[in-house]
C-alpha cells in the first residue's frame, strides 16, 4: 500500500463550505452535547446521512480508501 | 441434532449391486458422489439426456432436517425442465413478501416479484427432505440408479478414467468411470481425498436452526428481527414451510455453548419466549451452525468435477446455497453430454468452472455482506450497524442499507466466452449470458409458457420471421438445434405483450438459447450461418 495520494479523481480538496467555521462549531457542539460516550454513535449516524447525500459510488469509495490509507500510514 | 424427524418415512434400502464381487471392475460413464439435492438434480439432468449415471450415497436416508428451504424461481424453472417442477410448487409454500423488524417495530416490508406472467413463483419454501424425495422419485422413474450405503473412500484418476473404492455393508468394491461428479456437500470426502484447499472465511457466530411444527397465525412471509425483545441483542428469523412446519433461526453469538443450546428444554424456552404462552408447538429438528463462505478456485480437476456445497459454501442469508448448487448442475449437464458425445472438446468443461466460480463469488460477496451486517465484527462496526437500523426506522435511504440477506437471483453469465456479442441493440435487461425470462405463450391455442418451449437442447427462437418457413431442426456438426417460430397464426404465438417486451422483439428477431436456457446469441433478423457459428461458440468449438 502506497502513501496517501492527493491525485484522486473525484474528491474535491478545495474549500466548498458555505461557512466552514459555523459547520465546525456545530459539529463540536453536537459532540459535546451527546457526550463522549455517545460521540461514536453520533459520527456513525452523521456519516450515513451525509454519505447518502453524496450518493456516487466512486466518490464514496475514494473517500473511504483515502481515509483508510491516511490512518494506516500514521 | 436429533429430536424426532417429521420427514418422509421411507428409508432407502441398501441393495447389493452386480458390480460388487464382479471379476472385472465395472465401468460407468458418469458416477455422482452424493445423493443430495444437487447430486440428484445432476443425475436427473444427465439421465434425461440419455447418459447412464450411478449415484453413490453413503447414507440410507434423505436430508436430516429441513436445511435448504427457500427454493428460488430459477431453481423451480430448472426442475420444471426436468419434469419435477410442478410437484415442488404444489407441495411447497409460496411466498414473495417479507418484513424486517428492529426491536419490536417494523422497519420495512418488501415484495420480491412484482411482475406477473411467469409460470414459477419467486420462491417456494419446501424442506430439503421433500425436495430430495421428489427428486429420487423422478430419477427412479427415468430409470436412474441410486446406490444407498455406498460410501466412496478413495479416488484415483488417470488421463482416461477415475477409479473409486466404495465401502458398503457387504464390504469394499471398485468402480471405474469416465467422469466423477462430486456432489458430496460441505464436508466433501472427494475434495478431501484430492487434497484440495477450500479457502474462505468462517463467521464468528453461532445460529440455532430449528424446525417447529405449529398452527401459526403468521402470514407466508419471511420475517426477520434484529434484536427483538424475545431474543435480546440477537437476530431471529421465522419462515413457513410445508406441513405447518416453521423454520425458526436464532442467533446465539460466538461464545454460546452448542451442546447446551441444543438441549430440547433450552430450545423450548427460547421458542416459547418468541411465540408466547398460547401457542402449541413441537420441535422437529434442532441444529447449531457456524457459517462460512468458501470456494474452490477451480471446479474441474482432471476428470473429477465439483458441484454444490462440495465446490462452494455460503452462509444461508439470501438462500444462495442450494439454489446455486442446482444452477451448477444445470450448467454442467449439457456440457458434459456434448463432451461424452464427442461433439464438444473437453475444454468446454472449463467454462463450467469459470461460469460457476464467477457465480459463486457473486453469491459469496452477497452472503458475506449480509453476514457482516447480522454479525458485526467489532464494537465500532456494531455501532455503525445499529445506527443504520435506527435511521431505517424513519428514513428510506437507511432502509436500503439494512441487510438481512439479499435473496438469490440467477447468475447473469455476462462474461461467458460461450456467448456471442450483440451486433444490434436490444433494449431490455436480458443480454447474452442471461437466463431466459419466462412469459405467457399460446401453444396450439392453449395458454402455455415460453420456458417450457426451451427443452433441454439448443433452441433458436424466431419471432415473426416475415414469411420464412424455417425447418424444425438444424444440425450443426452433430449438435441438434431445435427451431421454434413464434408468430400470429402459428402453433406458437405470444400471449400478451410480455414476451415482446422482455426480449425487445421486433419482427425477425431471433434468439439462440443454450440447453440450460441461458441466451447464447441474438440478432435482429434470421442469422443464417451466424447461428451455426454461435452454436459452435457456445459448445466451446471456437477458440
Amino acid at each position: 500500500m502506497n502513501g496517501p495520494s492527493r491525485n484522486t479523481a473525484t474528491i474535491n480538496f478545495e474549500p466548498a463550505y458555505e461557512n466552514g467555521d459555523a459547520f465546525y462549531a456545530a459539529l463540536v457542539e453536537a459532540i459535546d452535547v451527546v457526550g463522549d460516550d455517545r460521540a461514536l454513535e453520533f459520527l456513525a449516524r452523521l456519516t450515513l446521512i451525509l454519505s447518502n447525500q453524496i450518493g456516487r459510488e466512486d466518490v464514496l469509495r475514494e473517500a473511504i480508501e483515502l481515509s483508510k490509507a491516511d490512518i494506516l500510514n500514521r | 441434532m436429533d429430536t424426532g424427524l417429521n420427514t418422509p418415512s421411507r428409508l432407502y434400502g441398501y441393495v447389493r449391486s452386480p458390480d460388487q464381487g464382479a471379476t472385472h471392475v465395472a465401468t460407468h460413464p458418469v458416477l455422482i458422489v452424493g445423493g443430495g439435492l444437487v447430486g440428484l438434480t445432476m443425475a436427473i439432468d444427465l439421465v434425461s439426456k440419455g447418459v447412464k449415471v450411478v449415484v453413490l450415497e453413503k447414507s440410507n436416508t434423505l436430508s436430516e432436517g429441513s436445511r435448504s428451504i427457500c427454493q428460488a424461481k430459477r431453481t423451480l424453472e430448472i426442475w420444471d425442465r426436468l419434469g419435477v417442477g410442478d410437484i415442488m410448487v404444489e407441495r411447497g409454500v409460496e411466498w414473495r413478501e417479507g418484513k424486517v423488524f428492529n426491536h419490536d417495530s417494523l422497519l420495512y416490508s418488501f415484495d420480491l416479484l412484482p411482475e406477473g406472467g411467469h409460470k414459477m413463483p419467486a420462491f417456494v419454501n419446501l424442506q430439503q427432505y421433500w425436495v430430495e424425495e421428489y427428486l429420487v422419485e423422478r430419477l427412479l422413474a427415468l430409470g436412474g440408479e441410486v446406490r444407498w450405503r455406498n460410501e466412496v473412500v478413495s479416488v484415483d484418476q488417470s488421463d482416461e478414467n477415475v477409479t473409486v473404492n466404495i465401502d458398503t455393508p457387504d464390504g469394499r468394491y471398485q468402480l471405474d468411470c469416465e467422469w466423477l461428479i462430486a456432489c458430496d456437500g460441505a464436508r466433501s470426502g472427494v475434495r478431501r481425498q484430492l487434497g484440495l484447499s477450500f479457502d474462505g472465511r468462517v463467521f464468528k457466530d453461532k445460529f440455532l436452526i430449528t424446525d417447529v411444527k405449529m398452527k401459526g397465525d403468521f402470514p407466508n412471509e419471511r420475517w426477520f428481527w434484529f434484536e427483538p425483545k424475545f431474543h435480546s441483542g440477537q437476530t431471529a428469523l421465522l419462515h413457513r414451510q410445508a406441513d405447518d412446519i416453521w423454520r425458526i433461526d436464532l442467533q446465539l453469538g460466538w461464545e454460546a455453548d452448542s451442546e447446551e443450546e441444543k438441549k430440547p428444554e433450552n430450545v423450548k424456552r427460547r421458542i416459547r419466549a418468541m411465540l408466547g404462552d398460547d401457542v402449541q408447538f413441537d420441535i422437529e429438528w434442532i441444529s447449531v451452525y457456524v457459517f462460512q463462505c468458501r470456494t474452490l478456485n477451480d471446479y474441474v480437476h482432471g476428470r473429477v468435477i465439483f458441484a454444490g456445497d462440495a465446490a462452494h459454501q455460503v452462509s444461508p442469508f439470501g438462500a444462495r446455497g442450494g439454489n446455486a448448487g442446482v444452477q451448477d448442475a444445470d450448467n454442467l449437464g449439457w456440457k458434459l453430454k456434448l463432451v461424452l458425445d464427442g461433439v464438444a472438446p473437453r475444454s468446454l468443461l472449463d467454462t463450467y468452472s469459470k461460469e460457476r466460480v464467477f457465480a459463486a463469488q457473486e453469491n459469496i460477496l452477497h452472503s458475506t455482506r449480509a453476514t457482516d451486517f447480522i454479525t458485526p465484527k467489532s464494537r465500532t462496526s456494531r455501532v455503525l450497524r445499529d445506527q443504520t437500523l435506527s435511521l431505517a426506522a424513519k428514513y428510506p435511504f437507511a432502509q436500503s442499507l439494512v441487510n438481512s440477506g439479499r435473496l438469490s437471483v440467477p447468475a447473469n453469465l455476462t462474461v461467458s466466452e460461450l456467448s456471442t456479442g450483440d451486433e444490434a441493440v436490444f433494449d431490455c435487461a436480458i443480454q447474452p449470458g442471461s437466463p431466459a425470462q419466462d412469459a405467457p405463450l399460446n401453444v396450439n391455442g392453449q395458454g402455455g409458457w415460453f420456458l417450457n418451449e426451451l427443452k433441454d437442447e439448443f433452441t433458436a427462437v424466431a419471432y415473426e420471421p416475415n414469411g420464412l418457413n424455417l425447418p424444425p431442426r438444424i444440425d450443426v456438426d452433430g449438435i441438434s438445434v431445435a427451431v421454434k417460430t413464434i408468430g400470429q397464426g402459428r402453433t406458437l404465438c405470444e400471449g400478451d405483450g410480455a414476451l415482446r417486451g422482455r426480449y425487445d422483439l421486433t419482427p425477425g428477431a431471433t434468439y439462440l438459447f443454450r440447453p440450460d436456457q441461458h441466451v447464447a446469441a441474438r440478432w435482429r433478423g434470421w442469422p443464417g450461418e451466424r447461428l451455426e457459428q454461435s452454436v459452435r461458440r457456445a459448445a466451446g468449438r471456437l477458440s
